[in-house]
């Protein structure tokens, strides 16, 4: 798409305008060919287009943040398991903490997948080469 | 007293014929009258000539009213012309349209996108206004971590824009899509939303709620709320929807205020 990268001359930050005449009047813009508005970056007092590995380092922040809090959505709903244990642990009350252990294993051991997964989507996301092979990585937990 | 049709039929031979006549065909001329107002045919008005079927004619729609056609055979709905009080949109095609044309409250914007990265709405806008906006995409494809915009005056603004979104889907997750307090457009979403939303350019805040689909036969729900949180530049064109995707579908605009 074409967009039209200026800075705007009151609020002094970077706009991509997407039509021609959404540039305001007498201010100077550089027409620019990107893939998204978000690929101009205004560096050192100059509109640019991101160079790919820019674009591939914010790109693959933007997944870890995305995996961080779907993982966190996933542990929550047992988080009450590790406070139980927890609790008990802090009372040195041992006998209680091998009881919760018992009683709860299908939920730790399903934390314990959770964690594992999550590493290696962590290293995944760190080892794509390219932006294409990172738009690849869907992040969705499979395992019961 | 009923209305004798052709109440005359001398012969000559019956007695009082002529006064038994007479005097029918005043009973006719009395039954006349009575469809004139006062009873006049001379008032030159006939009684209830101002509805049709029982229904009166009015500038000012209400229930069992004819609102007229205007002079150019349009049911003009315009402020300008009926004063409605009736929840009624009248609806304008922008799809192709080439310039920003300003809503009128009552109505509805439609455009129909087909093929394209990006649709400028071509409303042109102000503050004080409310608008209701429906999305509805034709196609269902995985999008994850590219978002859907809404550019205002069809431009982005560096780190100006607040947005957050939940989501809920069918195969039981739940947890925040998204979060930011600098963003360069009002971010929308991210899959395959189709959405209903309300935006306001005074507070310039938008809220929606919408379901996505994410390219396979899983459904979701999503919250989202937006800000605008810069109101140096002014708002004069409701702006651009991008898409990080070839998509088709259609947008319907309704100004409330």
């Amino acid at each position: 798409m074409k967009v039209w990268a200026y800075i705007h001359p009151q609020l002094n930050i970077l706009c991509c305008a997407l039509l021609p005449e959404a540039v305001p009047e007498g201010v100077q813009a550089v027409e620019l060919e990107v893939v998204s508005p978000d690929d101009v970056i205004y560096d050192n007092g100059q509109i640019r287009v991101k160079t790919e590995a820019e674009k591939l380092a914010e790109e693959k922040q933007k997944k870890l943040e995305e995996l961080k809090q779907y993982v966190a959505s996933l542990l929550s709903p047992t988080d009450y398991v590790i406070t139980k244990i927890a609790e008990a642990q802090i009372r040195n009350d041992t006998e209680e903490v091998e009881a919760l252990k018992q009683k709860y294993s299908a939920q730790l051991q399903q934390r314990e997948a959770i964690r594992q997964w999550n590493e290696q989507m962590k290293q995944a996301i760190q080892n794509a080469q390219n932006l294409e092979e990172l738009m690849g990585i869907v992040i969705e937990f499979k395992g019961e | 007293m009923p209305y004798t049709k052709r109440p005359f039929n001398f012969t000559g031979t019956l007695p009082n014929q002529i006064l038994n006549d007479l005097e029918l065909a005043d009973d006719n001329f009395d039954i006349l009258a009575q469809a004139f107002v006062n009873n006049d045919p001379a008032s030159e008005v006939v009684k209830n000539a101002d509805t049709v079927d029982g229904f009166h004619a009015s500038q000012t729609p209400a229930p069992n009213v004819i609102v007229p056609l205007d002079a150019s055979g349009i049911l003009d709905l315009s402020a300008t012309y009926v004063k409605s009080s009736v929840y009624t949109f009248r609806r304008v095609d922008l799809t192709n349209a080439t310039s920003d044309y300003m809503l009128q409250v009552g109505e509805e914007a439609y455009i129909r996108f087909s093929n394209v990265t990006s649709v400028p709405l071509r409303i042109q806008t102000d503050v004080d206004m409310l608008y209701e906006i429906i999305l509805q995409q034709r196609i269902n494809i995985n999008a994850n971590t590219v978002y859907v915009y809404l550019n205002p005056n069809n431009t982005t603004y560096a780190s100006s824009f607040s947005i957050l979104f939940y989501y809920w889907n069918s195969n039981g997750g739940i947890s925040w899509a998204h979060y930011t307090n600098t963003d360069n457009a009002f971010k929308i979403y991210n899959q395959t939303p189709h959405l209903y939303m309300i935006l306001e350019t005074t507070r310039r805040t938008l809220k929606a709620f919408l379901n996505y689909e994410a390219g396979d036969n899983v459904i979701g729900f999503g919250i989202l709320a937006g800000k605008w949180h810069s109101n140096l530049a002014s708002w004069t064109s409701l702006g651009t929807f991008t898409f990080p995707y070839t998509t088709s579908g259609y947008i319907l605009v309704r100004r409330l205020v």
